[in-house]
């Protein structure tokens, strides 16, 4: 009779210290998740901020990494984990994104330096071409434009 | 006749060449200096309740809500990761322009605002201890790329409250 006591006691000792590990886990898998999408955002906002710097459109990244600000902070309401992977899903998304957003913007911005050139190099023809044959013309017009004039003495 | 003739030409040469050169150099100048911001800030702002400048809250009730709208704006020329700390201190509490308020936070929120966008969002805040003179601080930290960790950016605002005890009947 003792020893089943003693075993019950013991028995409801290992089911207490396991539940407990159990939560004590779990709370600090949901810290450890969390501080994993802080790093992670930081990450990100610095990929956004430098594919910005090369000229990338950076506006959807932005709002995603705002989506995942608001599934952070409504994670850390609701203490739903399940918030923390989404938000940590969409903050991978724009570490991956902002080096391909990064590249666009640089060649966006070749083809916008070899226009600035072209358009240089047109008021520069255009320039050549005035400055040749504008007075021909400009003459020639102002004559056609005045030829039925008459001049009194 | 012909040397008069020729003399206008000169003119009219001279003329629109200079009007081109003119022109040139302005497209070009708009074209490298557009994107320049010529000085950079941030803006923090504070609405009550209805989404105004007035009517905050002055007087409350212990644990009683109240909503606010916090209001951030980027002009620094580059996307910023701003958060905003809410910190609850008394009139003893120091803050300045350099110093934020070195109190425990209240509440923290974040955004990511690209270059002359803003952002306003509710705040819903209660204060759990009575007392006079509150000081509800909002400071604005911004993200720094160098030291890897958010920076005070020396933009603060502040309601002045008094929480009182609920009346028990």
């Amino acid at each position: 009779m003792k020893c089943l006591h003693r075993l019950f006691l013991v028995s409801a000792l290992l089911l207490i210290s396991v539940s407990l590990m159990v939560v004590s886990n779990s709370v600090s898998g949901e810290i450890a998740l969390k501080e994993r999408v802080r790093l992670e955002l930081a990450e990100a906002f610095m990929a956004v901020a430098e594919a910005e710097r090369l000229s990338g459109d950076v506006s959807e990244l932005v709002d995603e990494l705002n989506q995942a600000l608001f599934l952070l902070e409504k994670a850390q309401i609701d203490g739903d984990e399940a918030l923390l992977l989404e938000a940590l899903s969409k903050v991978e998304d724009v570490v991956a994104m902002a080096p391909v957003v990064g590249q666009d913007g640089v060649a966006a911005m070749q083809a916008r330096t070899v226009q600035s050139w072209l358009v240089v190099g047109l008021v520069g023809a255009l320039g050549v071409i005035t400055w040749r044959y504008e007075p021909r013309i400009f003459w020639r017009l102002w004559v056609r434009s005045k030829r039925r004039w008459k001049v009194k003495a | 006749m012909e040397s008069e003739g020729l003399i206008v030409d000169e003119q009219v040469k001279a003329v629109v060449l200079t009007a081109l050169v003119v022109i040139g150099v302005f497209a070009c100048s708009q074209t490298f200096f557009a994107a320049r911001v010529v000085e950079p800030f941030s803006e923090l702002g504070l609405l009550g309740p209805k989404m105004k400048i007035g009517d905050y809250p002055r007087e409350l009730i212990v644990r009683e809500s109240f909503t606010l709208y916090l209001y951030v704006g980027n002009h620094e020329g580059r996307v910023m990761y701003y958060a905003v700390l809410v910190k609850l201190g008394n009139r003893t509490t120091s803050i300045s322009d350099e110093e934020p308020m070195d109190v425990p936070v209240f509440a923290r929120y974040e955004v990511v605002l690209l270059d002359g966008k803003n952002w306003t969002r509710p705040v819903t805040l209660s204060v759990e201890e009575p007392g006079v003179n509150y000081r509800l601080v909002f400071e604005l930290w911004t993200y720094n790329e160098g030291v890897h960790d958010f920076k005070y950016h020396g933009r603060w605002c502040q309601l002045w409250l008094n929480v009182t005890k609920p009346v028990v009947p």
